[in-house]
């Protein structure tokens, strides 16, 4: 009798398991996953569950938007408004972005549509940012960057070279995306002990501790749930809506998984660290050299909830867990590469700046434009090279020669340079290096990067052309005697 | 080892598959069709007989080329070993494109209007042209140098010449050409794609660079081959005939060290080693001693060995006896006297180690601070640790906080001095000694740090300037006579900016933008380098004056390098506005860490820096003021003139330091 429960009990699950996976199309899409918690007696039919990080990418975005309406003069309620999106967990506010654009119509107009009461600030990284002077922690640099934003013209200043919407947004996508979920749910959340699978994540919800953790690391990474269903450009072109794609509605078809005619953001859209790794893959800058950092991130996300969801509500073997962590790692070190990869491209595009630059201003021409191009540029660097910095492991050295590299700020027309912010919150500038130095940092950055990330997209590449033509060259004359 | 023999046979085979090779069988075979067609309308030779001509088995499986063949397998297997580890052409490149970043301070992009091909043409012109003059020197030099001739006449042996006998090559020549060709290549792309952008393309057809391709089908071949063709004398002025490099094969006397060239006549004809063809000329090919034990591996392989040690061994003794000539001796006491006094100066310093110990965090650089280290040791008995940074140090006492092993900082200019009380980072001090020895006015008013040094920010005219023009005050620096004649490093500079905030104090906020917009717009070229710089441009013609720290022009004067003596002797200095408020100082100095263990011994240290016998030591070793007022101006000091300072003090400068930062940056200075 007891043999023929359990028989049924598994016959049933393994109808649930692939009822579940089937659902969305032959288990390649990160849809609803069965309830596997024992005795819950709530309503819900589906254990997957990652509302609040997606809540939180539209926090990220929406802030992102706020940091460049800046006018010039201190803005007390802008800085207000921005605090508001990123410390506070009040309730009525509005979805900044991404909103309805052309026929790219979203589903969802408030953050409270997607979950309510999160914040990013309880959710950044809690270590000191040694990049920055002063040793701020994640959660300080982001509000003193705020601060300064709210004062800046467009959330621009042009005269320490800080464009605060790129360093706050490419920052969080470290401080709090990739920190949370490389450092807290796929690594703390993975202990045996940790959440465990045979109970509920907390007192009644249908997902138990280890499906939840898992699940609020992929929505962490920002991608659709049909992502394997969709090529990497598909993916970017979502982020884009429409602005990057051959007709404006295509975006909206590959969004449209339920074919609803609305993008809901919760399951159908691509927000920044997807973004970035779809970019990489689709080649979207320049060549992407056989990167498929997208695709193998979303398959181990979904070959990861599987395996938790086939442990049917039972607390993890040792193996399964091995198993997990194996897919957590694949997790963790593309994400990483795709971190790499953007410092990669943005030292590139620091440097081909700074050419520019050095160009128009021999050649007594107006620099303006090229200059709102090097200090975006450098904000993305700046970004993503701290953002790089939040993951689980300390990267030592590397961080070292990397902070020192970029620096505080970046090394204006003038050669000045931001060294310091004092205590009311004032640059300091001294003179910085040379211009063709810090050009040289640009390079050394890259090759920095290569050497202890791999990186393999390797776009914008300073000395790529090096190799090209190298090649083109051949081999010298080795032996040839005349 | 399959792998092994299938990548070697792979490699024997490659040169007559690769388009970049002479030996390629597109080349070979139009050097084949003209060999035949020169006999066939030229010489009216029958089509057999041609045929034979140029597939003489007398040619081909002479003792000398079968020679060739063998030193063609050996060195393959060589040359897989060697290859690999010599210096890789994108390595050089990238070195040779970073270091055009520092000499040219930065990149500008050249012609970027310019349409792609034209950039490419260019390129493969210059790549063409640095390939043929390099193999041109490397050549000459490989006859000249009888170190290198050693190895280079293993070619020249030859007595019969196949297309073959290019490969007749010593290995280490081959390590010399390949090395060539690396530096070469490197070159042209390090410096191109640094220049033109990656807009640079090699022009090629079938994948070889166009120009070589052109030289290749004409039947480069035939330059190592018993088929005479000559171009005629004036063409042969321009490119070297086979006939030309056949004469380079002479064995005649007449013939030595002549045609070096590949391609171009040019480079022989300007380095004087050109020779036209003759006329039906009879060559016998080799070298003088021919013997057919030219011809055996074990003479091919070493015997250049041993002529090279032996002309080693002779360049040496000329070496040696050139040296005795000039005296070497007294350089050989030099070093023994001086080598002597390190290692007696290492154990006393070793002798001398003490109970006590201190540890400074410097911005400033040992050499400055060591003699007042080694006076404060030998007084005291303390051992003193130095760590020194450029920069930085400030966010590492920070970070250290109260676990900081620091208890002295020292540092120069307000600005960074300020930036140590702004972080709370060092203690109050309270020494009788200190505030009798600094006045007031150089040190913080909560007596957390205090001057050492005074510098004046002085200003340096060329001598070309008539002494009655000569500016006297720093609101002269504005007037728009001086309009494109002034130098000075970037305004955000902590020495320009202090100058600005006591330009701020001085005359007010307005007036003193209106100056900064004023000296900006005299500017003789963009703010760059440091004060040593500007006084280089003033001495160049660059500029008329320049803005520096007065120490600067004692360190060129005094400097072991007579370049920077000579731009020291084209200037004289004028302290400004003495006849008004006294010229700007600025101060080094320093404190004592906040969380110091050793505060006692710290403060002990400080008022040694600040005693009569330490202040006497700052203008000695970097042509300083003294702040101590008992110590007299040294006479090198007193030489360049006394004058009167700005007694402003000197914190106020570092509370308008934010808004001379702005301004700087309003004018763009």
């Amino acid at each position: 009798m007891y043999r023929n429960n359990v028989l049924l009990a598994s016959a049933i699950s393994l109808t649930l398991i692939s009822g579940g996976a089937m659902a969305d199309g032959h288990g390649d899409v990160y849809g609803k996953f069965p309830v596997t918690v024992k005795g819950y007696s709530g309503s819900k039919t589906s254990s997957t569950s990652y509302t609040g990080q997606i809540a939180r990418h539209v926090l990220h975005d929406s802030l992102k938007k706020l940091s460049g309406k800046g006018s010039g003069t201190a803005d007390h309620a802008l800085k207000t408004k921005m605090l508001s999106y990123y410390a506070t967990k009040d309730k009525g506010r509005a979805i900044i972005a991404p909103k309805t654009k052309g026929p790219f119509a979203v589903k969802q107009v408030a953050v409270d549509d997607i979950s309510g009461g999160k914040n990013l600030a309880g959710k950044t990284y809690k270590g000191t940012i040694a990049g920055m002077p002063n040793g701020m922690t994640g959660q300080e640099l982001v509000e003193f960057w705020i601060g300064k934003a709210s004062r800046a013209k467009k959330g621009v200043d042009t005269a320490n070279g800080y464009n605060y919407p790129q360093l706050i947004s490419k920052f969080i996508m470290g401080a709090v995306s990739y920190n949370q979920a490389v450092d807290n749910y796929l690594d703390e959340k993975l202990g045996a002990d940790k959440k465990p699978n045979d109970k509920p994540y907390k007192k009644g919800a249908p997902y138990t501790g280890k499906e939840h953790s898992w699940d609020e690391a992929f929505g962490y990474f920002g991608t659709p749930a049909h992502t394997l269903k969709l090529t990497p450009r598909n993916v970017y072109e979502i982020a884009k809506q429409g602005s990057k794609s051959k007709k404006p509605e295509d975006a909206l078809n590959y969004a449209d998984y339920n074919k609803d005619g609305v993008v809901d953001l919760k399951t159908e859209m691509t927000f920044g660290p997807a973004y970035y790794a779809a970019g990489f893959d689709a080649g979207s800058y320049g060549k992407s050299n056989g990167t498929n950092y997208l695709h193998t991130i979303t398959r181990a996300f979904l070959d990861g909830r599987k395996l938790i969801s086939s442990a049917n509500g039972k607390k993890l073997t040792d193996s399964q867990r091995s198993q997990l962590m194996g897919y957590a790692r694949i997790i963790s070190s593309n994400w990483e590469k795709v971190l790499a990869e953007a410092t990669f491209k943005y030292a590139g595009s620091v440097y081909n700046d700074m050419a520019k630059l050095q160009t128009i201003i021999e050649a007594k021409g107006d620099t303006s434009k090229a200059l709102s191009n090097y200090i975006k540029h450098w904000g993305e660097l700046k970004g993503f090279s701290l953002a790089l910095q939040t993951g689980k492991e300390n990267l030592g050295e590397t961080a070292t020669k990397l902070n020192r590299m970029v620096g505080f700020g970046p090394l204006m027309p003038n050669l000045s340079q931001v060294v310091d912010i004092d205590s009311n919150g004032n640059y300091v500038r001294d003179q910085g290096g040379s211009w063709g130095e810090y050009m040289l940092h640009m390079a050394k950055i890259q090759k920095l990067m290569v050497d202890e990330f791999s990186v393999k997209a390797q776009n914008k590449a300073i000395s790529g052309d090096i190799a090209d033509l190298a090649k083109k060259l051949g081999a010298g004359n080795s032996a040839e005697n005349d | 080892m399959d792998a092994i023999s299938s990548a070697y046979f792979s490699e024997l085979a490659a040169p007559f598959l690769n388009p970049n090779k002479r030996l390629f069988w597109g080349y070979l075979g139009a050097s084949l069709i003209i060999a035949l067609s020169v006999q066939l309308i030229l010489s009216r030779t029958g089509i057999m007989r041609a045929i034979s001509n140029v597939f003489s088995r007398r040619i081909w499986f002479s003792l000398s080329a079968r020679a060739d063949y063998k030193i063609i397998l050996i060195n393959q297997a060589l040359m897989m070993g060697i290859g690999p580890r010599l210096i890789s052409k994108l390595a050089v490149a990238t070195l040779i494109f970073e270091s055009l970043h520092i000499w040219f301070d930065g990149r500008t992009i050249f012609l970027s209007s310019c349409p792609p091909w034209v950039i490419s043409g260019l390129f493969t012109v210059s790549v063409f042209f640095l390939d043929d003059i390099s193999k041109y020197l490397v050549h000459r030099a490989l006859h000249r140098w009888p170190i290198l001739w050693a190895f280079h006449k293993v070619h020249h042996t030859a007595e019969t010449l196949t297309p073959l006998t290019i490969y007749r090559t010593h290995p280490v020549e081959a390590v010399v050409f390949s090395l060539r060709s690396v530096f070469v290549q490197a070159l042209a792309i390090g410096g191109f794609l640094f220049f033109f952008g990656s807009r640079v393309e090699l022009m090629t057809v079938i994948g070889a660079n166009i120009i070589l391709f052109a030289f290749n089908i004409l039947g480069s071949n035939l330059r190592h081959s018993h088929v005479r063709i000559s171009y005629g004398r004036l063409l042969e002025h321009i490119f070297i005939s086979p006939a030309q490099h056949q004469i380079h094969h002479s064995a005649a006397h007449e013939h030595h060290d002549k045609n070096f060239g590949v391609v171009l006549a040019i480079w022989d004809w300007l380095g004087g080693t050109l020779t036209i063809a003759e006329k039906e000329q009879v060559i016998r090919y080799g070298v003088k001693n021919s013997r057919s034990k030219n011809h055996t591996i074990k003479s091919i392989y070493l015997q250049p060995f041993v002529d090279s040690a032996s002309s080693l061994i002779d360049l040496y003794m000329r070496i040696f006896l050139l040296m005795r000539s000039i005296k070497y001796i007294p350089v050989f006491r030099f070093f023994a006297v001086l080598v002597g006094t390190v290692t007696v100066t290492l154990g006393i310093s070793i002798r001398d180690s003490s109970s006590g110990e201190l540890n400074i965090y410097s911005h400033r650089q040992p050499f400055l601070i060591n003699p007042f280290i080694e006076a404060y040791t030998n007084d005291t008995g303390t051992k003193i640790n130095i760590i020194y940074a450029k920069k930085g140090l400030a966010q590492r006492l920070k970070a250290e906080g109260p676990l900081s092993p620091a208890d002295v900082v020292l540092t120069v200019d307000i600005a960074r001095l300020y930036t140590y009380v702004d972080k709370d980072l060092l203690a109050e001090v309270n020494s009788k000694i200190l505030y009798d020895n600094v006045p007031e006015h150089l040190r913080d008013p909560q007596n957390r740090w205090f001057a050492f040094s005074k510098r004046a920010r002085v200003i340096a005219v060329s001598r070309r300037v008539p002494k009655l023009l000569e500016p006297s005050r720093y609101e002269d620096l504005a007037d728009a006579k001086w309009r494109g004649k002034v130098c000075s490093r970037p305004g955000s500079h902590v020495y320009n900016r202090a100058l600005v905030a006591s330009m701020i104090n001085a005359l007010g906020q307005q007036r003193a933008e209106a100056w900064a917009e004023g000296v900006f717009n005299n500017l003789a070229r963009r703010p760059q380098g440091n004060d040593r710089a500007q006084v280089k441009a003033v001495a160049e013609g660059v500029c008329d004056i320049a803005i520096i720290n007065n120490y600067y022009y004692g360190k060129l004067k005094y400097s072991k390098e007579p370049e920077h003596r000579r731009w020291a002797s084209e200037v004289r200095l004028v302290f400004p506005n003495q006849d008004g408020r006294g010229a700007h100082v600025n101060i080094s100095g320093g404190g004592i860490a906040k969380y110091s263990k050793n505060k006692i011994e710290a403060q002990r240290f400080l008022e040694f820096l600040t005693s009569e016998r330490a202040q006497e030591l700052y203008a000695k070793v970097n042509y300083e003021y003294p702040v101590n007022r008992r110590v007299p101006l040294s006479q090198e000091l007193a030489s360049w003139g006394n004058f009167s300072e700005d007694r402003l003090p000197i914190a106020r400068l570092a509370e308008v330091a934010s808004e001379a930062q702005r301004i700087i940056d309003r004018v763009g200075w």
